[in-house]
């Protein structure tokens, strides 16, 4: 016992307490040669695709793939879950570790449920809303070949009302996990998935805006042969959509971007709520340039990116997509 | 053991000496977050569920007028759910020794068995379908909200279905929202459709409250 207390016996009040002084200053990539503004703007294009959206294609595919026996299918979470989805959630799901007749192995499980409602008629406009979860910890793989990835939980939905020509749409997707594999990415501009907790919101139709807050990581791409990671705090505003005083030049919060080097370089625009007005001076124009950091450092020159582009991508996922059965098998 | 004790509940990095930050010398840094799939040798395991859950659900459509085209139907729909392979025994169609106005336990291992009365007027239906109609459900028996079934009908409600006379299905209209999804195999005989649709799935049954 004594042999405890002298060797954790603390230094003595005589020796000199080590001098931390200020840390040394970050030392700064060199990135004469980045061209800012298409990396921000191809990174903020990457993570307009993250969404469950994308990542349910995947699972619709895989669950096609399936034969008699593999994966065995479950009325209601599987016992693989656990507490990850209410033992009373309902749903469907599939719990295995097998290989199918196609050779296609399946491990570990999916589980998922879909709604949807449809309301109204063509004269006053037929309304769409529908929603959908998927949680699980499942690979579906063929040869070395991983067809379908997904680790964590999602959700999605979409509100649509089809008027003719006035057609307006609401979309929700927040999504926790890693997606990967050739089903939901072939041919997209992440093929080898990503790892993400975004929240993503954009509104279509006359009036669109954009939100967006998380981060994704892309497991092998890299913009610019440089970035590979994106975080988006920002809230984009169409000329259609906005307020007298909104500004629709440059969206409101901050988009940071990260390199291989695990250096982030933020962009920070106008701030998204009144509260951050105290700000400094510098952050409160509405010209299209954010004020740029590098390792945290400002830097002299702002970045100015142009996002509008964003607003011809969007479109509405197809609330028939969100009902997925396997009630024939 | 003892001896080790102290070993253990000082050992750690030397305080007198930090480490520095490392400065970037141009050299690219390894990125250790890359992620590794798993594509582990398969071992031949196939899982099975500890518990299985069996659907069973039939029925006919008797259509009206004969001939056609059909304008109202009536029918029934019988739903049965058992747990592992606990079928119980056919009914044999001989009246029980119970009472109407008494609730029947179900067999062990049964956990739902509910029929249905069925009326329905036509209505435009799916694209493929040959008719289809709007169907009220009646309970005659039984206790649907016992059935695991997630799309169970409940007493009073109207559904849409079609059928698809060369695809031997039947459709059902999902929610009302115009999304038609094949539901049963179907068989037309005459002015009659027969339908039924078997399936056995993994499944944890709840936990009864004490």
């Amino acid at each position: 016992m004594l042999l405890f207390f002298l060797a954790c016996a603390s230094p003595s009040d005589d020796e000199t307490p080590l001098e931390k002084g200020a840390p040394d200053e970050l030392a700064l990539p060199d990135i004469e040669d980045v061209d800012f503004q298409s990396a921000f703007e191809e990174m903020f294009t990457v993570g307009m695709t993250v969404n469950l959206n994308n990542a349910w294609k995947g699972h619709k595919k895989t669950v096609e793939l399936g034969s008699e026996g593999c994966p065995d299918w479950y009325a209601g979470p599987p016992p693989q879950a656990g507490d990850n989805v209410d033992e009373d959630a309902g749903g469907v799901a599939w719990q295995d570790r097998c290989k199918t007749v196609g050779d296609r192995r399946f491990s570990g499980w999916g589980w998922w449920d879909g709604t949807l409602e449809r309301s109204g008629d063509e004269t006053v406009g037929i309304t769409s809303e529908a929603r959908r979860q998927l949680s699980g910890d499942g690979l579906v793989a063929y040869g070395d070949t991983v067809s379908f990835e997904f680790d964590g939980q999602a959700n999605d939905s979409i509100y649509l009302l089809d008027a003719g020509e006035d057609t307006r749409w609401v979309y929700n997707s927040f999504v926790d996990a890693t997606v990967t594999g050739s089903l939901p990415f072939e041919g997209s501009p992440t093929p080898g998935g990503w790892r993400t907790d975004l929240y993503f919101s954009a509104v279509g139709g006359k009036a669109p805006s954009i939100t967006a807050r998380g981060n994704v990581y892309l497991f092998d791409v890299l913009v610019q042969d440089r970035f590979d990671s994106v975080v988006m705090d920002l809230e984009l505003v169409s000329e259609e959509a906005a307020g007298p005083d909104d500004c629709i030049l440059e969206p409101l919060g901050t988009l940071s971007i990260r390199d291989t080097n695990a250096y982030w370089y933020d962009l920070v625009f106008l701030p998204r709520y009144a509260d951050d007005t105290a700000l400094d001076e510098e952050y409160s124009s509405c010209d299209g340039c954010g004020t740029f950091y590098v390792r945290g450092q400002e830097q002299e020159e702002e970045v100015c990116i142009d996002l509008s582009f964003a607003f011809d991508m969007l479109e509405a996922p197809d609330p028939n997509d969100f009902v997925l059965s396997v009630r024939i098998p | 053991m003892l001896a080790l004790l102290p070993l253990l509940a000082c050992s750690g990095p030397d305080d007198s000496a930090p480490v520095d930050i490392p400065t970037d010398d141009g050299r690219p840094t390894p990125d250790t977050a890359t992620f590794n799939f798993d594509t582990g040798v398969d071992t031949g395991l196939n899982d099975t569920p500890e518990t299985t859950l069996t659907f069973v659900q039939d029925g006919r459509w008797e259509m009206s007028p004969v001939g056609g085209p059909y304008t109202s139907a009536v029918g029934v729909f019988r739903v049965l759910e058992y747990q592992d392979n606990m079928a119980p025994p056919d009914d044999t169609g001989d009246p029980g020794p119970d009472d109407d106005d008494e609730e029947v336990e179900l067999p062990e291992g049964v956990i739902c068995d509910a029929t249905f009365a069925l009326t329905a007027t036509a209505v435009e239906g799916c694209d493929t379908c040959d008719f289809s109609f709007d169907f009220l459900f009646y309970v005659l028996d039984g206790d649907p909200s016992l059935c695991q079934d997630p799309d169970m009908p409940m007493d009073g409600e109207t559904r849409r279905y079609g059928f698809d006379v060369d695809a031997k299905t039947v459709f059902y209209d999902y929610g009302d929202s115009g999304l038609w999804l094949e539901w049963w195999h179907g068989v037309r005989q005459g002015d009659k459709v027969f339908f039924d649709w078997t399936a056995t799935v993994g499944w944890i049954p709840m936990e009864e409250d004490d």
